[in-house]
């Protein structure tokens, strides 16, 4: 139940976010700095997760830990950047729901209803494969990003990531729909069982 | 199923970093390395 209803919030506050950077504002007010520092931890916490996702099969570690606890953690993680997100837009009086909110909405269900008839041709494993490819690729990314964050700091000119955060915004919704779907399948399977 | 979510979700997010790091390029190191030369 944690996940359906951390995943509903997130869910929520990521559409905000979403639509409120479609408002004509200043790019100077999202901080790259925030936006690599969140995304470390993010990609940490993603790398903990298929580490205990593989101590399950190795180890026979208890499943609550991979798919119930770190999980949680990460979508809180992307709470508080969306909520932090939603007070700078809120202080600098561009807070709005705007007609691209809602066409990301329906393009994430959309998303979903693809991906669900794409999971039944797909085999657990190489969906496995695909996570920890991409995990390893994004470590990469992040840890180049690091490597250059505090020389960012010093520039004339910021970097605007307007366009990066609008993307980042719609991943987070995905995320919460994620949260979402497996709570909802968790009860399905679980009704199954008994 | 919400593991194909998943993908999906950690490789939007990839495409948001690959954003990021073409602006720090354009911005950065781009300059650094006619600086260099």
């Amino acid at each position: 139940m944690i996940r359906f209803v951390i995943g509903v919030i997130l869910f929520t506050l990521s559409t905000i976010n979403h639509s409120s950077l479609y408002a004509e504002q200043n790019s100077n007010i999202l901080d790259i700095h925030k936006f690599v520092r969140y995304s470390v931890a993010s990609v940490i916490l993603i790398v903990i997760q298929g580490v205990l996702g593989l101590c399950i099969v190795l180890i026979k570690l208890n499943p609550v830990y991979h798919t119930i606890i770190c999980f949680s953690i990460i979508l809180i993680l992307l709470i508080m950047l969306n909520l932090e997100l939603i007070i700078t837009f809120y202080k600098n009086n561009c807070l709005s729901l705007r007609r691209e909110g809602f066409e990301a909405v329906i393009y994430s269900i959309v998303i979903t209803l693809l991906l669900y008839h794409v999971h039944s041709i797909m085999f657990k494993g190489i969906m496995i494969i695909i996570v920890s490819a991409l995990t390893v690729i994004m470590f990469s990314v992040t840890v180049f990003l690091w490597k250059y964050l505090k020389d960012l700091s010093k520039l004339v000119d910021t970097v605007n990531i307007e366009e990066p955060m609008k993307i980042f915004t719609f991943a987070s919704m995905l995320f919460g729909i994620t949260g979402i779907l497996s709570d909802l399948f968790y009860i399905k399977t679980c009704h199954a069982v008994y | 199923m919400s593991c194909s979510v998943l993908i999906a979700s950690i490789f939007t997010v990839l495409v948001a970093y690959v954003y990021v790091l073409k602006e720090v390029y354009v911005k950065y190191l781009k300059p650094l390395e006619g600086i260099k030369r």
